[in-house]
């Protein structure tokens, strides 16, 4: 530690000073997680309404403008979207060589201590990947992407919501149609990317926060201890379910296919 | 037919301003049951009397010879040829000063881990020579010998990204000593004690949760468990709700 605090009390208050904080900021970036990733499971629901057809995509989007349901949750999702986002990067490594490092953790032997030759280090590369080590490269990676897409879905969402809040322009908030046009117009790559890279970051973090905070205790009421393994599968599943219905949602909107659940809202009146 | 084995060995001399580093190939005919243990043996009498490696007990107990086998931290004595395709990669582990070749110094390393742990009892009972010693309940000794058991061979610091790169990060086998005196009732540190030491980015939470030390740890202790506890834990002393709870159970293996 290269705190310039000399006096040995002085010194314990300031470790435990930065315990603290230290706590608190992993404590705050799993937290961020956490919400972001349930927030984005109900989301999804929500969105998926598109399944039913118009009629329900718009019932829903009306009910949450209509109520103010939509604007505080924008806001706040905003606000701990980019709070995780800088408590979470704080664990990337600052320097690009200790990012190179874990990713090739591989490469046993850095280059500036024993000099070693780049043939060698290729050999040593392809044989040592470790998947947890990897996933959280890619959880690294996805997270770059979602700061980047999710930030600019937030930014046209919120002007919808905007206009409509304030009747502004047409003042249409966030409808079906409009929501289809964007998509077929383009946007569908976007969200494409968006969706893929936050099922994928939400997995890996939800597996993780697991293992790493939950990992023998009992769970209530079943009264077994959480495995790593009962976390993997868990994973799995809620990826895939995720997955699936955010690319039939994406079809949907892009016009591929009929809503399928278009019958549950067809009444004989239609 | 028996296979014909490529040990492609590390070699590098640092004490000698002339060596490279590099990697040389050794070939071996395998033999039934052979090790890496005999294997590198073998090469020493007969092809590389002057390679550096290390062993002691050659079962497993001493922690010396833990190597990058394929890329894998472990082991040799422990690790059979034939678990391994024809070409065997070998290298000194990563995160330890290099010593010559595949020997690398993990003593200083423990031993600095050790004195930031205070690896040691702490109480302020005088020790009384002439009484008898006092009894432990069977489930806590269990408890404790289950954290006791490693071996310092250092594979779960090689394999660590986090250590890799954090030269002052405590390791998941320094998290594991804490976790094996939280456990002692002789130990007279509670949880405020420990929080300091472990609720930092060089203790639990400069850990990523990448779990390699979990899957390399040749004898298989329950890292990450201890871990998740000792999270859990210190989340509580910080919120305020700790206990005196000095030499409290982790519950974590049964
Ligand atoms: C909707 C968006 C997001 C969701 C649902 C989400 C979810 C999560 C979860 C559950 C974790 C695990 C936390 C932990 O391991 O303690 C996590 C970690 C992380 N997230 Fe996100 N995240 C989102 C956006 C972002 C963004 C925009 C970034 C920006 C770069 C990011 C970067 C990271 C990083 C680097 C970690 C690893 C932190 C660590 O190892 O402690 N995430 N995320
Ligand atoms: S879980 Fe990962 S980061 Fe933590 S000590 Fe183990 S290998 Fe290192
Ligand atoms: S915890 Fe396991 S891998 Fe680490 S030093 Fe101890 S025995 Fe070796
Ligand atoms: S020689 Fe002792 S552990 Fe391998």
């Amino acid at each position: 530690m290269s705190k310039e605090v000399t006096h040995p009390e002085g010194e314990l208050m300031a470790s435990k000073e930065q315990a603290k904080r230290q706590w608190k900021l992993d404590a705050i970036s799993t937290g961020t997680g956490v919400f972001l990733a349930i927030f984005m499971w109900g989301h999804m629901f929500f969105v998926s309404s598109i399944l039913t057809g118009e009629r329900g995509f718009n019932w829903i989007s009306d009910l949450f403008e209509h109520y103010w349901l939509a604007q505080p949750t924008l806001i706040l999702v905003t606000i701990v979207f980019f709070v995780h986002f800088v408590t979470a990067s704080r664990k990337i490594p600052g320097k690009l060589a200790e990012r190179k490092r874990i990713k090739k953790l591989g490469d046993d032997i850095s280059k500036s201590q024993w000099n070693i030759s780049d043939e060698d280090r290729e050999e040593l590369e392809k044989v040592r990947p470790h998947k947890e080590t990897s996933l959280w490269i890619w959880q690294v990676r996805s997270g770059m992407i979602i700061l980047a897409l999710g930030s600019i879905h937030l930014f046209v969402v919120m002007a919808d919501v905007v206009q409509r809040t304030f009747k502004l322009g047409e003042g249409l908030g966030i409808n079906a149609a409009e929501t289809m046009a964007r998509v077929q117009g383009g946007m569908w790559i976007l969200y494409a990317v968006l969706l893929y890279a936050v099922e994928v970051h939400a997995g890996i973090g939800l597996y993780r926060v697991t293992v790493k905070w939950g990992l023998g205790a009992r769970i209530p009421i079943i009264g077994s201890r959480i495995t790593r393994k009962m976390a993997h599968q868990m994973e799995r599943i809620v990826l895939w379910f995720f997955l699936i219905i955010g690319f039939v949602t994406l079809l949907v909107m892009a016009g591929v296919i009929e809503p399928p659940l278009e019958f549950l809202l067809t009444t004989d009146a239609d | 037919m028996p296979r014909e084995l490529t040990l492609k060995i590390f070699r590098y001399d640092p004490s000698d301003p002339e060596s490279k580093p590099c990697f040389v190939e050794y070939k071996m005919e395998e033999t039934p049951r052979l090790n890496l243990f005999v294997a590198l043996h073998r090469i020493r009498e007969n092809q590389a009397p002057d390679l550096q490696f290390d062993f002691v007990c050659r079962a497993g107990v001493c922690g010396s010879c833990g190597m990058m086998i394929n890329g894998r931290p472990t082991l040799a004595c422990r690790t059979l040829t034939a678990e391994l395709p024809e070409t065997i990669t070998l290298a000194p582990m990563p995160a330890f000063k290099l010593i010559g070749d595949l020997s690398v110094d993990t003593g200083t390393w423990f031993r600095g881990m050790s004195e930031r742990v205070e690896s040691w009892i702490h109480t302020k009972t005088e020790f009384d020579p002439e009484a008898e010693e006092e009894r432990m309940d069977d489930g806590t000794a269990q408890k404790i010998y289950e954290l006791e058991r490693c071996i310092e061979c250092g594979c779960c610091v090689a394999g660590c990204a986090t250590a890799n790169i954090r030269e002052d990060f405590l390791g998941a086998t320094g998290l594991n000593r804490i976790g094996r005196f939280m456990l002692d009732p002789r130990d007279e540190r509670d949880s405020k004690d420990w929080f300091e030491l472990v609720s930092t980015d060089e203790g639990v939470f400069g850990c990523m949760g990448l779990m390699a030390c979990d899957d390399v740890c040749p004898k298989e202790l329950p890292l990450l468990e201890v871990f998740a506890y000792m999270r859990r834990r210190m989340s509580q002393v910080a919120a305020g709700r700790a206990k005196d709870d000095a030499g409290t159970s982790l519950p974590v293996i049964n």
